[in-house]
This record gives structure tokens, sequence and C-alpha cells, in this order.
């Protein structure tokens, strides 16, 4: 009995002693948890097909949470990022269509300038927050806004379609058999893994936010850091707003608007910390994935989609809560 | 004769995980009588002062109020009791007004509202009272310190309270203000209530207590009158253990002058001049605020500074921690949750942040190079945790510290600076860090450290040197330094 107990204590350890997968642990349980009760209720929900169906769904989603996460780890929020998004899908749309101001474009170079150009948001962010002492909420809330209504000047307040083959295929095409978007969604996680894990510019990061203090007497180069952060934040808000962009068949003004909310959401689900210094992108994947099951799940379930915000809501609490525990019981340890 | 006490503490013990903060403490005051609290940093006075207004409960012992035995259980219940105390750091909200501070948390209402005019009424009687006066309704953030110091005073008052413990409370005034202090201390005498008043100033005892009370590594050193006593004789009360020093182990000194500073200013430093020799220890003694802390941060970068350093006779510039680590310097701060750690990363992480570039190639980490490294460190450190992946936050004081220390030693440094670098360790961890500081010291690396322990400034220093209020008192060698000597030359 008492054997059985100790056994039972050591898989436990293991699993919180180990503070990668500690903040993990309970956006798993969450998912199994999930999954287990739809799947009972409707057998198309763990098929092949639907997986994918999930997946392409949080693209976006996941994109941004990822965008959302690095200032956060780095210790800052960053509303701007779905005004950013909007910014990236419609320049690039333009630019490969219609044109602005007579200059027209191929597809690839459409996409490297809207990068570029929200890399500038996100310079113009990230020197404000590191050279100023206004709150990042405030000075991202305000660039958020501003990038809105640059958005629909450039569009002349109408939604911009006809978009061009490559985009099509962005949004729909698939390759051996896995969606390009969700190629691409993890080609970004896999790229933004090794950033944060395996180089100087992740462990920065890292220590800016969880000591900003201890970082600086360490000798990092903090505010270069903190400005970088913010520049990578907006690429990758860029990447998301042009797949919204394909996914829809055409740019609005109005694309991605209150997503950096939801991103939000998908990165506390996923272990991020709010104030800084942890969190990982499988993390952010998991939670992501979770967030596209639960509006998947329900529809499958014919829940109601106003229903379907009240469930979203307590379920982000209740999986915040459930690792905050976790975490609690392994710094007892 | 019992009856003339309003307040008697007997016999009370307090101790801290097998510590003894406290021990067998005797404290009697007088109705009408202001008695001083002294001692070194570290000494107790703290902690029977949390004991009296019930932030902390005693293991042992009485506190027997106007002859009644009572026990303080929460502050609150120390207030009700008429103890008040006026904290050293102050417990106030800036963006409120002065009479919502004072009277926070017990306003009078009307049907459920504030009756603000009621507030502002009973603060202007509480400062009738003491002859000053404020704008009840201006926001406490338009004042200065002393002035706020002052309002922490109508507070304490607020509580219609007989006894007023005052916890340093001239630390952060001018002289001027001080003098006014003085003034309301004698009111409030006169008005017949008693004051406890803690203070490191020999200036304060002598213009304003009645009697002395001198704690001394949580025991009762000594008590007298203060008109019977003199300065000399209230330091050996401080310092008066008799302590057997360790011999030091002679070091070999080169005289070989490595980094010198000269004129260092700025907002806390006044004229700072020292020089250091290559494979010396320099202590830095004095009191808490006395600017010790700031000459390392001066000369690691973190805050500007006027006056011109030397490494090897050039001249430097550290604007930064960045610069001063390049430049061979490294620091070891005071708190090392604060200033020191990731508390929620790991060893690994932890200790590689100065030498992030040492350990990678071309940007990207070379798990080979950091583990390689921090290990190196772990064991030479004996740094005990399950492995370099451990969160520090996990890990003992003593551990922490290490991997601070660690942390600061991986740039390879020529001139160390630590900051009380066994403050809240063990005695196991003290010896080792010790023997950490002797081994740099043999090297040839040299160290700044400052050390509120006198008995540790003294047996790791070559050299001391003493500060007071932002300026350097005097500098002597470990050989011919005693506490008193160092006592002295902090205070006066």
């Amino acid at each position: 009995m008492n054997k059985k107990k100790e056994s039972k204590n050591n898989i436990f350890n293991a699993i919180v002693r180990n503070p990668n997968s500690m903040g993990l642990f309970g956006i798993i349980c969450m998912i199994i948890t999930f999954a287990v009760v739809v799947q009972l209720s409707n057998s198309v929900f763990l098929s092949r097909e639907n997986m994918f169906n999930i997946l392409k769904q949080v693209v976006t989603y996941g994109l941004l949470a990822i965008a959302m996460a690095v200032p956060l780890i780095n210790g800052n929020f960053d509303m701007s990022i779905s005004a950013s998004a909007a910014l990236s899908g419609m320049i690039a749309a333009i630019l490969t269509t219609a044109g602005f101001a007579g200059i027209k474009m191929g597809f690839a170079l459409a996409v490297f300038l809207s990068v570029c150009v929200c890399a500038l948001v996100g310079l113009i962010n990230g020197l404000i927050v590191t050279y100023t002492r206004i709150s990042p909420f405030i000075v991202t809330l305000g660039t958020q806004t501003a990038v809105k209504g640059i958005v629909y000047i450039i569009c002349k307040n109408k939604a911009v379609g006809g978009l061009g083959e490559t985009f099509t295929f962005l949004g729909f095409g698939s390759v051996a058999g896995v969606p390009v978007s969700v190629l691409i969604l993890l080609a970004v996680f896999v790229i933004m893994g090794i950033v944060l894990r395996k180089t100087t510019f992740g462990r920065k990061i890292y220590a800016n936010g969880g000591n900003y203090t201890a970082a600086y007497y360490s000798g990092i180069d903090v505010k270069r850091t903190r400005v970088l952060a913010y520049v990578v934040s907006g690429m990758i808000s860029a990447i998301a707003g042009i797949l919204l962009t394909a996914r829809s068949g055409s740019a609005q003004p109005t694309a991605a608007e209150g997503y950096e909310a939801t991103a939000i959401s998908i990165c506390a689900m996923g272990g991020v910390a709010m104030h800084g210094g942890d969190g990982s992108v499988t993390g952010i994947l998991l939670g992501a994935i979770m967030m596209g099951m639960i509006s998947n799940g329900m529809n499958l379930m014919r829940i109601g989609s106003n229903w379907q915000y009240v469930v979203r809501g307590v379920i982000l609490i209740v999986a915040v809560f459930y690792s905050q525990v976790i975490g609690d019981k392994a710094a007892k340890k | 004769m019992m009856g003339d006490y309003v307040l008697q503490m007997k016999e009370v013990s307090k101790s801290f995980g097998g510590v003894h903060a406290l021990k067998e403490v005797d404290l009697n005051l007088r109705k009408g009588e202001v008695l001083c609290l002294v001692g070194e940093n570290g000494a107790g006075k703290s902690t029977l002062m949390k004991i009296l207004s019930g932030v902390l409960t005693p293991d042992k012992g009485e506190i027997i109020l106007k002859g009644e035995k009572m026990s303080i259980r929460n502050p609150a219940e120390a207030y009700r009791a008429g103890i008040s105390i006026v904290h050293q750091e102050l417990i106030q909200i800036p963006s409120m007004s002065v009479a919502e501070n004072i009277y926070l948390g017990r306003y009078d209402t009307k049907g459920g509202f504030i009756s603000f005019r009621k507030l502002v009424e009973r603060t202007e009687e509480l400062m009738e009272k003491l002859d000053i006066y404020f704008d009840p309704e201006s926001r406490l953030s338009t004042y200065s310190v002393a002035q706020r110091q002052l309002i922490e005073i109508l507070k304490a008052l607020s509580y219609d309270a007989s006894i007023i413990i005052f916890d340093e409370p001239t630390a952060a005034l001018t002289t001027d203000e001080s003098e006014l202090l003085y003034k309301i201390i004698r009111r409030l005498k006169k008005e017949g209530l008693s004051v406890i008043f803690i203070s490191h100033r020999m200036d304060d005892i002598f213009a304003v207590g009645d009697r002395l009370l001198c704690l001394k590594d949580g025991e009762v050193s000594g008590e007298a009158d203060v008109k019977e006593i003199t300065v000399p004789e209230i330091i050996r009360m401080m310092v008066g253990r008799e302590f057997s020093r360790e011999q030091k182990k002679e070091r070999e000194q080169t005289k070989e002058v490595i980094f010198s500073v000269q004129n260092l200013t700025n907002k806390k430093l006044q004229d700072i001049s020292f020089d250091l020799n290559k494979g010396e220890v320099l202590g830095i003694g004095g009191l808490i605020d006395a600017g010790r802390t700031e000459v390392l941060r001066a000369v690691f970068g973190i805050d500007p500074c006027g006056g011109t350093m030397f490494f090897e006779g050039k001249p430097i510039c550290n604007k930064s921690p960045r610069d001063a680590i390049a430049n061979g310097f490294s620091f070891v701060p005071e708190d090392r949750k604060d200033q020191g750690l990731i508390l929620m990363a790991d060893i690994l992480s932890n200790v590689e942040l100065n030498i992030l570039k040492k350990v990678s190639c071309g940007g990207f980490m070379i798990r080979q190079k950091e583990t390689g490294m921090v290990n190196s460190f772990v064991e030479k450190l004996e740094i005990k945790a399950r492995n370099i992946f451990t969160r520090v936050g996990m890990l003992s004081g003593g551990n922490q510290q290490k991997v601070v220390i660690a942390k600061s030693l991986s740039s390879e440094p020529r001139i160390v600076l630590l900051d009380e670098p066994t403050r809240g360790v063990d005695v196991g961890a003290k010896a080792e860090i010790y023997s950490i500081i002797e081994t740099l010291v043999a090297n040839g690396v040299s160290v700044i450290m400052v050390s509120s322990e006198l008995p540790e400034l003294i047996s790791i220093s070559d050299r001391i040197m003493v500060m007071r209020e932002g300026r350097m008192t005097g500098i002597m060698d470990a050989k011919e330094a005693t506490e008193e000597k160092i006592m002295e030359m902090a205070v006066n």
C-alpha cells in the first residue's frame, strides 16, 4: 500500500521536477479530458480529417499566440499584434493585385515587404517601451489603434479580393496530405523553439523577463533585447496576417480584430508566465490546439456559438488555475 | 517601583529556525520616558519591536502593559493596546490624501459613505496637538520624505497611543528636520506618552534620550541613564563581545595597485578615493545607508558618478554593468533574490548569464560548453543540488548565494565586488564562501567587500575603509582594526 503511494509520488515528482513539463502537465490533462468527452458524443472528433481541420482553424491564433509570447516571456505585453496582422495581410493583398500608388509586385516580394513593415511597427513599439516609462500595455494599445487606422487608409475602407493563386495555395493547398498553412505554423514553431531555447537571444529574453535587474547586472544588453523581442513579434504577426488573408480569400480591414485577447488566453493556457521569464513553444502549441478543440468539439456537440464563449471562458480560467496548483505543488518540493 | 512602568517585557525569547534572535531580553519603560534602543545591525532590535507591535509572536516571555499581563497576537491588537510604531520604511499610499493615509481603514461613515468633512476635522485636531500643519486634503506624494515621516507620526498618534516606537526615524532626515523631530518627541513626553527610540546616531540619543538599552547578539548588553554615559561607553556596549579572531593566514601582499578610484561623487557619495592592490581584500564598513553599497554600484557602472577610475594605471569608464564586466569587474549584489538570480530559471541559465558569448557560437548556445562550464563551477563551489537543471528558487539560501558567486566568477573577473556576501546563509555556507574568497585572492584577484558583520570584516579584509553618510571617514589596516575603532568611525 505504502509502496504504491510512493511510486505514484515518484512519477508525479518526475513530472513536476522537470521545469518544462511542469507548466504543460495541466494543459495536457485538459486536452485529454476534453477529447474523451467530445469523442464519446461524436466519433468524428478524433478522425485524421477533423484533426487537420482543428489545426487549420488554429493557424492564425497559434501564430499570434507566439507573436504575443515573445514579448510576454520578455516581461512586456504586445497588444498591437492583431493590427499588425491586418496590416500585413492588407499590404500583401494590395501589392499583388491593384498595386499601391502604381507599385505592383510578385508574391514573394510583397510578403517580404509586409513582414518588414510589421517589423517596423515592432521596432516602434520596442523603442517607445524601452526608452520611456509608459506601460507597454498602453504603448501597444496605442499603436494597435493607430495601425488599424493605417489599414483603413491604405485599403480606402474596402476589402481587397481577387487574390492570386499563391494565396489560394497558402490558404487551401496541401503538401503530402498536410495543409500548407499548418506546415508554415509548424515551421514557425520549430524555428521559434530553437530561437528561444538554443540561442543567446532566447536566453536573454528569458533572463529579461525572469529578473530584469539581475539580467542588467549580469551585463546583458537588456534594452536591445527588449526592442528585438518586439521586432520578432511584429514579424510573426505579419506571417499570421498573410495566412489569415489567404484563408478568407480576401484582405479585410477588420481582420484579426480582437485576436490579441485570444492570443493571451492561449499563452496563459500554455503555461507562459504573464509576468515574464517562463513559457515554451510546445506549451503555446498545446494551448492553441486546446483553443481549436474547444470550438470544433462544441460545434460537433452542436453547442450554440453563444454558449461556446461561456465554455471557452470557463475553460481558460480552469486551465490556468490547474497549472498554477501544479506549479505550487512543485515549488513546495 | 513596579507601578512606575507602563510597559515591561520579561525574558522575551525568539528564534528563527534554530538561530536565537532574542535571548531572555528584559525591557522596562516608564511613563513619559524616552528609551533609546541601540545595537549593531542584526542585534535584535527590530525583532524585539516586531514582537511589541504584534508582527511576531515571542517563543517565550511575557508582556506586561500597565500592570496587566497580555499577549499581542497581531498589529491590530497592538494598536488597541495603545502601542503604535513609526516604521523606518514608510508604509503609505502616495496617491491618497494626508487625511486618508492617517485614518486608512478607519474612516468615519455616514450612511455607508465616507464623511470626508469629519475626516479632515479629525486630522486637523490631531495636527493641532503637535503644532504642525499639513493640508489634510493634498496628496501625500506632494510632500518630502521628512514631511511624510511627520505624517507617519501623526498616524501613529491617531490610534490614541500611549507608547510610540520610532524605528530609526532620523536616518533619512537632515539636521534641521531632526531638530523638529526632537521637538515633537519632547512634546509627546510632556503629554505623558512613552517613547521607544531606535537609532544609530549618537546625536539622537543625547538630544532626546532618558535611558538607554543596548542589545548585542539578541541579549541585553547594557542599560544606563543617558546623562551618565559617554559615547565610547555606548560603543563598548554595542560591540563588547569577547571574540577570538582566528589567526588569519598571511597573504602575500604585492603592493601592486591594480585599481584606483579618485573623487568618486554622486547623489549618495562624496569624494571617495582609494587604491586596491592586487590580491587584496578591501573591506568597507559602516552603518546601513552609509553609502557602502553605493560605492560598489558606482564602480560597477550601475549608478552614474563623477570622479575617475584607473585600472592598471589606465583610466577606465564603467557606464553600465556590461562595460564593467568587459573591463574585468564582477558584482555579487546584496539582495540575491531581487538583483542576483532568476529564481524561476535553473542553475545552468543563471550561471551562464554573464558569459553567453563564451558558451555560444554564432548566437547558438553550445550545450557541451554550457554544461561543462557550469558543472565545473558547481563542483568547485560545492553547490548542492540534484543537477544543474534544478530551479534556483528551490535551493537553500547558501546554495543560492553560491550560484550568484559562480555567475560572477564565470567571466574570470580581476576585481570582484561583494555586497554582504554571507547575509542570510548558514554557518557552513559562510565558511565555504570565506574559503572561496581566499582562493580568489591567492590567484591574484582583488576583492572589495561590504559587510555589516564586524568580525567578518576584520578577519577577511586586508584593509578596512569606514564610511559614514556617503563619506569616507577612515581607512585602516585590518591588523590594527578593532570593532570599537570601526564603530567609532562609523557613528562619529
